[in-house]
C-alpha cells in the first residue's frame, strides 16, 4: 500500500469517527457504564446482572424507553412534546377507571388510543397551522390534562386508585417488557428508516423550507410522527399502570424530562434532522437507568446519585452536543 | 482535548466512587422511604436514626420517595436503593406499600410519620398489607385522628380569646384528615358558642390550598381583613405564613393577625416571629423522639425477638409537641436538637436511656412499654 493510500485510509477513518462521534460517545458511555457497574458492584459483593437487579433495571427502563422510542420521531422534526408525562398519567388513570368499570383493559386501551391520537393530531398540526412553536401546544395540553387529572381524583376522593380483578402479570414480566420494547423498536424503526414518514420527518427537522420546496406536505408529515408517539404513549401507560396496578394524580410527573434526558444521553441532536437515530432512545434510557440502579449498589448515598447523574449528563451534553459554530445547538 | 478531559473527569469520578471503602460488617441495612428531603426535622430524624442504628449494629440509608406519593414512583425508588443486605424499611409514604411488599416479601415494613390511610382504611388501595406478617404497624405524624387535631386547635383558639378566625386545609382527596379536622374544629367552636357571651365567628368555609400558597387576594374578600387568627391544618409555615407577612406589609389584614398551624422550621426569620405576641402563636408537630418506635419494631422483628405482647399491626398517635407559648418556643430553639443548628445530643433520650426498650438488648422489653414511652414526649422535656 502506498503512502498516499495509507493517508487516505487514515483520513477516511478520522472522518468516519468525526461523523459518528456523537453515536460513538453515547454508545461508549453505555458500554463504560456496563463495564464499570459490572466491576463496581462485584467489588461490593453484589451483581447488577443478578435476576433481581436485572429485573429492576428492565422495570426502570421500560416506560422511559417505550416513550423515548416514539419521541425520537418528534425530536427528529426538531420538536419537543412536554405533555408526554401528563398524557401517560391520564391514560394510566383511564385504564384503571375503565378497567374497574368493565373488568377488561380493552375498552380502556381503545379510549386511550382515541384520545392520544386526537391530542397528537392537534399537537402536530397546531404549530404549522397557527404559526407558533409546536412545543406551545404541548404546554397547553400539559396544563389541560393536569386539570382534568385533578378533577378526576377530586371526584374519586383519593390520590391513588388501583385496578382490581384483572391479571396484570404480563406487564410485570421483564421478558415481556423486553419483547414489547423490541417489537415497538422494530415497528417504529421500520417507519423511521424505511418509509417516507421517517425520511420526511428528518428532512423537515433538517430544513423545513427545503423539504416544503421539495414537495413534502409539511402539516401531514408533522402530524404523522405525533400519531406514532400516541401509540407509544398508550403502550408505555399500560406498562406504567401494570407495574403496580395503580395510578395516582402524580403518575407521569416529570416523564417528559426523563425522555429528554435519555435522548440527549443517547446522542440525539436536539435540533432534529438527518442525524436523528432511533438507537438514541434505547441507549440513553439504558444508560440513565444503569446509573439509577448501579450507583446505590456501589454505595453511593441516594442523595448523591442525583448530583452524579447531573454531572454525567452535563459531561455527555458537552461531549455530544457541542458545535463548532456555537456552544450548544439552538 | 476538551472531550478527553471530560471523559477523564467522568472516569475519575466513577472510579473514586467504586474505590470507596465498603461498609463495616453489619446486621443489615434499614431504609427510610422519606417524605422529607430537607429541613431540620429531616436532619434530626436522619441523624437520630443513624445513631440508633449504629448502636444496634445496622446501617441506615434514606430513600427519597416520590414527591407526590405515586405508587410506581415509590416502588421504583425503593427498588433502585435495594441491596441484598436490606432487612427492614421505615415507610413515611404509603403510596405503593403493597407493591413494595409484593416485590420484597422478606422485608420487614413499619410505618412512621404518615397516616397510612391506604393501609388502614378498609377500602384503601394497600389494605391488603394489614394481613401480612411482615407489616409491623404505624405511628403517625402526631394525631392520627383529624377529630383530635380539630379539637386541639379549637381549644387553642378559645383559650387565646379570638373572636374572628378562618381555616385553611389541603384538598380532601389528598389529605382527608384535614377535612375531618376542619369539621371537628367547627363543631367544637359551635359547642363553645352555644354558651359563650361573645361567640367566635369562623369566616367562610375552609380555604382549600391546592399545594399552593394562600392566594394574594385572600384578604381582599369580604370580612377577611378583620380576621384575628388563621388556623392552618395544612403546612402553614410554608403555605400561609409568608402570605401573612406580605399582607401585613400591604395593609391588607390586621396588624395583629396570628397563625395557628403545624410544622417546624429552624429558619431564623421564622423563629423570630414565633411566640405569644408574634405572628405564629402555636405550632403542633410530632414529638421527635417518637422516632425510636419504628426502629425498635424493626429491630425486634429482624433479630427474631418480637415483643411478646405485640398485638399485631395497629395505627397510633405519636407523641405531640404543642409549641404554643414563648417559653415553649424558647425551649425548642435553645434546648432541643432542632434549634438553629442540629444537635442530636440535646434529644430528650440518649441511647443509654432508650436501649432497654429494644428486645435485642433487653429480651424482657414489652411493646406496651415501648409504645407508651414513645408517646410520652412533650415540649416540657426540653424545659427541665
Amino acid at each position: 500500500m502506498t503512502a498516499i493510500a495509507q493517508e487516505r485510509e487514515k483520513q477516511s477513518l478520522l472522518q468516519w469517527i468525526k461523523k459518528h462521534g456523537s453515536a460513538i460517545a453515547s454508545l461508549g458511555g453505555l458500554v463504560f457504564c456496563i463495564i464499570f457497574f459490572t466491576i463496581g458492584t462485584g467489588m461490593k459483593g453484589e451483581s447488577i446482572w443478578s435476576g433481581d437487579k436485572l429485573s429492576t433495571l428492565i422495570g426502570d427502563v421500560i416506560v422511559t424507553a417505550l416513550m423515548a422510542v416514539g419521541a425520537v420521531f418528534i425530536y427528529s422534526l426538531g420538536n419537543m412534546d412536554v405533555s408526554i408525562g401528563k398524557q401517560v398519567g391520564l391514560y394510566s388513570t383511564l385504564l384503571v377507571l375503565i378497567g374497574n368499570a368493565t373488568g377488561s383493559l380493552l375498552l380502556g386501551i381503545l379510549a386511550c388510543i382515541v384520545i392520544a391520537v386526537i391530542i397528537g393530531i392537534i399537537n402536530g398540526a397546531a404549530g404549522e397551522l397557527l404559526h407558533m412553536y409546536s412545543v406551545i401546544s404541548s404546554v397547553v395540553f400539559m396544563m389541560v390534562i393536569s386539570g382534568i387529572t385533578t378533577i378526576i381524583y377530586s371526584s374519586v376522593g383519593s390520590k391513588n386508585i388501583s385496578l382490581t380483578g384483572i391479571d396484570l402479570s404480563f406487564f410485570r414480566s421483564p421478558v415481556n417488557m423486553v419483547i414489547v420494547l423490541v417489537i415497538e423498536y422494530l415497528v417504529i424503526g421500520y417507519f423511521f428508516y424505511f418509509t417516507k414518514f421517517g425520511k420526511y420527518a428528518r428532512s423537515i427537522g433538517a430544513n423545513q423550507t427545503a423539504a416544503a420546496q421539495s414537495g413534502v406536505n409539511i402539516i401531514k408529515y408533522r402530524v404523522i410522527p405525533y400519531i406514532f408517539l400516541a401509540f407509544c404513549l398508550v403502550t408505555a401507560s399500560l406498562f406504567q399502570m401494570g407495574y403496580t396496578g395503580a395510578a395516582s394524580d402524580a403518575t407521569g410527573t416529570g416523564f417528559e424530562m426523563n425522555v429528554m434526558v435519555s435522548l440527549i444521553l443517547g446522542g440525539m441532536p436536539l435540533k432534529g434532522g438527518m442525524k436523528s437515530r432511533l438507537s438514541c432512545a434505547v441507549i440513553g434510557a439504558l444508560t440513565f437507568s444503569l446509573l439509577a440502579v448501579g450507583l446505590p449498589i456501589i454505595g453511593v448515598p441516594t442523595r448523591m446519585t442525583f448530583m452524579i447523574k447531573a454531572i454525567i449528563f452535563l459531561l455527555v451534553v458537552l461531549i455530544t452536543c457541542r458545535q463548532k459554530n456555537g456552544p450548544l445547538p439552538r | 482535548m476538551k472531550k478527553l478531559i471530560a471523559l477523564l473527569l467522568t472516569l475519575a469520578l466513577l472510579l473514586g466512587l467504586a474505590a470507596a471503602p465498603a461498609a463495616a460488617e453489619s446486621k443489615g441495612k434499614i431504609l427510610w422511604l422519606s417524605n422529607l428531603n430537607s429541613g431540620i426535622q429531616y436532619e434530626f430524624y436522619t441523624a437520630y436514626w443513624k445513631m440508633i442504628c449504629e448502636n444496634l449494629g445496622y446501617t441506615f440509608e434514606v430513600v427519597y420517595g416520590d414527591m407526590s406519593n405515586d405508587p410506581a414512583g415509590n416502588l421504583k425508588q425503593v427498588k433502585n436503593a435495594y441491596t441484598s443486605d436490606v432487612k427492614g424499611i421505615i415507610i413515611s409514604m404509603d403510596g405503593g406499600v403493597v407493591n413494595i411488599m409484593d416485590e420484597y416479601p422478606d422485608l420487614w415494613v413499619v410505618g412512621f410519620f404518615s397516616d397510612m390511610d391506604s393501609v388502614f382504611n378498609e377500602n384503601g388501595t394497600s389494605h391488603d398489607v394489614m394481613g401480612r406478617e411482615k407489616f409491623l404497624g404505624n405511628m403517625g405524624d402526631g394525631y392520627i385522628s383529624g377529630e383530635d387535631l380539630g379539637k386541639a386547635y379549637a381549644a387553642e383558639v378559645i383559650a387565646r380569646g379570638y373572636k374572628k378566625v378562618s381555616t385553611c386545609i389541603f384538598p380532601a382527596f389528598a389529605y382527608p384528615k384535614h377535612t375531618v379536622a376542619d369539621a371537628s374544629f367547627r363543631a367544637a367552636i359551635a359547642e363553645y358558642n352555644a354558651t359563650a357571651a361573645e361567640p367566635i365567628e369562623i369566616v367562610g368555609d375552609a380555604e382549600v390550598l391546592a399545594f399552593q400558597p394562600l392566594s394574594d387576594s385572600y384578604f381582599l374578600e369580604d370580612g377577611r381583613d378583620q380576621i384575628e387568627c388563621i388556623v392552618g391544618f395544612c403546612a402553614g409555615t410554608t403555605f400561609i405564613y409568608p402570605k401573612i407577612i406580605e399582607a401585613k406589609g400591604m395593609g391588607f389584614c390586621r396588624d395583629d393577625l396570628q397563625l395557628i398551624t403545624g410544622g417546624f422550621d429552624n429558619d431564623a426569620d421564622l423563629l423570630a416571629n414565633c411566640g405569644d405576641d408574634k405572628i405564629i402563636v402555636s405550632l403542633t408537630i410530632q414529638g421527635i423522639e417518637s422516632t425510636i418506635w419504628p426502629i425498635a419494631m424493626l429491630d425486634a422483628a429482624i433479630s427474631g425477638n418480637m415483643y411478646k405482647d405485640y398485638p399485631g399491626p395497629e395505627r397510633m398517635d405519636s407523641s405531640v409537641f404543642q409549641i404554643n407559648s414563648t417559653a415553649r418556643f424558647d425551649a425548642m430553639i435553645n434546648n432541643s436538637p432542632m434549634g438553629v443548628t442540629l444537635d442530636v445530643s440535646k434529644a430528650q433520650v440518649s441511647w443509654d436511656q432508650m436501649k432497654d426498650y429494644f428486645t435485642s438488648v433487653n429480651p424482657d422489653a414489652t411493646y406496651a412499654d415501648l409504645t407508651a414511652f414513645c408517646q410520652s414526649f412533650v415540649v416540657e422535656g426540653y424545659m427541665k
